[in-house]
C-alpha cells in the first residue's frame, strides 16, 4: 500500500489556510486506499521527518510551508532542508511543495538528488483572504485551496508530471474565467492573484513517473447489497427480496 | 507592452491601492486581505510597504504593473 506523507505547519496565520488546504488532501488519500502519515505543526521538524522515512516508505509527500529559493522550513520557521543540504531525504518520492520560490533552486536540487517529480512554485505563493469568514468558508481563499487541491488529487490518482501540471494551470484558467465578469476590486486582485500563482507554477523530474494508486478493497454497502443479491439469486434461482 | 519608470510605477500603484482602501468598509482596511510569501497585509499594509519601497512593496509594484501590462523600467 502506497503512503501519502501530508507536512504541515500551522502556527501562523498564513500558514492556517496552507495546513487547512492540505487536510483536504487527507481523506482523498484514505478514500483512493492510501496510508496517510499526517505531520501537523510541532511534529514538522528535519528530525520528526527523518524518524517517520526511516520507518516508513513514503511514495508522494505534500508539504507546506514557508520557503525561499534554496530553503524550506516547518515547525516556527526551522528549516527542514536546503538546497545542497538535507534535502537527498525527498530522494524516491513524489512531491508537491506549497511554498514560495522553491521552485527556483531547492525543487531542481531534489530531482538532482534523484527525487521522482516534484510541482510547485518559482515565484512566492500569493492568495487572498477574507477574514469575515472562517478558512474553510473563505471566498476569497477558496479558489487557492481549489489549486492546492486539484494537483493533490491529481497525483492521488497517478498522474504523470505534465498532466499534473496542466490540472493546476486549467485549475487556475477555470476560476480566472469564472471571476471574470467581477467588478468588485478584491474580485480583481483575486484574478490578478492566481494569474500571478499560475505563471510560477513548475513541475520537475521524470516526466513519464507516477504513483500507482492502490486497489480499495472494501467494498461500500451499495456494492455489498448488490453482491449479496447476485448470491442469493444463484443459491436460489429467485431475486433476493428487497429489504 | 508600455514602459513606465519605477516612480511612475509607483505612484500608479498607490493610486490604485489608496482606491482599493477607500471602497473598503472601516473595519476592513486594516484586515489581512492579502498573502505574499506566506505573511499577511492589509490593505493599509500595502500602501505602507509600497511607499518604504520594501522588497514586498516592490514586489507589489511589479506585481500590479504586469496586471496592467506594463514593464517597469
Amino acid at each position: 500500500m502506497p503512503t501519502a506523507l501530508f507536512f504541515r505547519p500551522n502556527k501562523d496565520f498564513a500558514m492556517q489556510y496552507a495546513s487547512s488546504w492540505l487536510s483536504y488532501g487527507i481523506p482523498e488519500a484514505t478514500k483512493r486506499g492510501y496510508k496517510v502519515i499526517d505531520m501537523i505543526n510541532e511534529a514538522t521538524t528535519i528530525e520528526q521527518l527523518k524518524m517517520v522515512m526511516s520507518q516508513e516508505k513514503i511514495d508522494v509527500a505534500f508539504m507546506a510551508g514557508h520557503g525561499n529559493a534554496d530553503v524550506f522550513t516547518g515547525y516556527e520557521q526551522q528549516i527542514v532542508f536546503q538546497t545542497c543540504t538535507g534535502d537527498e531525504v525527498m530522494s524516491g518520492i513524489i512531491s508537491h511543495f506549497l511554498s514560495c520560490s522553491v521552485g527556483q533552486r531547492l525543487l531542481p536540487d531534489i530531482i538532482t538528488k534523484k527525487g521522482i517529480y516534484t510541482v510547485g512554485y518559482q515565484v512566492d505563493f500569493e492568495f487572498m483572504v477574507n477574514t469575515n469568514y472562517s478558512i474553510e468558508k473563505d471566498p476569497y481563499a477558496e479558489p487557492f485551496r481549489d489549486l492546492t487541491l486539484t494537483i493533490i488529487k491529481k497525483i492521488l490518482d497517478g498522474a504523470k508530471l505534465k498532466e499534473v501540471w496542466d490540472a493546476g494551470i486549467a485549475k487556475c484558467n477555470e476560476w480566472i474565467a469564472k471571476l471574470w465578469t467581477r467588478t468588485e476590486t478584491d474580485w480583481a486582485e483575486v484574478i490578478a492573484t492566481l494569474a500571478h500563482d499560475r505563471d510560477g507554477l513548475i513541475a520537475l523530474g521524470d516526466k513519464e513517473a507516477y504513483i500507482t494508486p492502490p486497489r480499495k478493497m472494501a467494498a461500500g454497502i451499495p456494492q455489498l447489497l448488490l453482491l449479496g443479491g447476485v448470491f442469493y439469486l444463484l443459491m436460489t434461482g429467485r431475486p433476493a427480496p428487497s429489504i | 507592452m508600455s514602459q513606465l519608470s519605477f516612480s511612475d510605477a509607483k505612484k500608479l500603484t498607490l493610486d490604485r491601492l489608496r482606491q482599493w482602501l477607500n471602497s473598503l468598509p472601516e473595519s476592513e482596511k486594516y484586515r489581512p486581505r492579502k498573502i505574499i510569501d506566506f505573511k499577511s497585509y492589509s490593505v493599509n499594509d500595502m500602501i505602507v510597504e509600497v511607499e518604504k519601497e520594501s522588497e514586498t512593496g516592490k514586489k507589489i509594484v511589479f506585481d500590479e504593473m504586469k496586471q496592467l501590462g506594463y514593464v517597469v523600467t
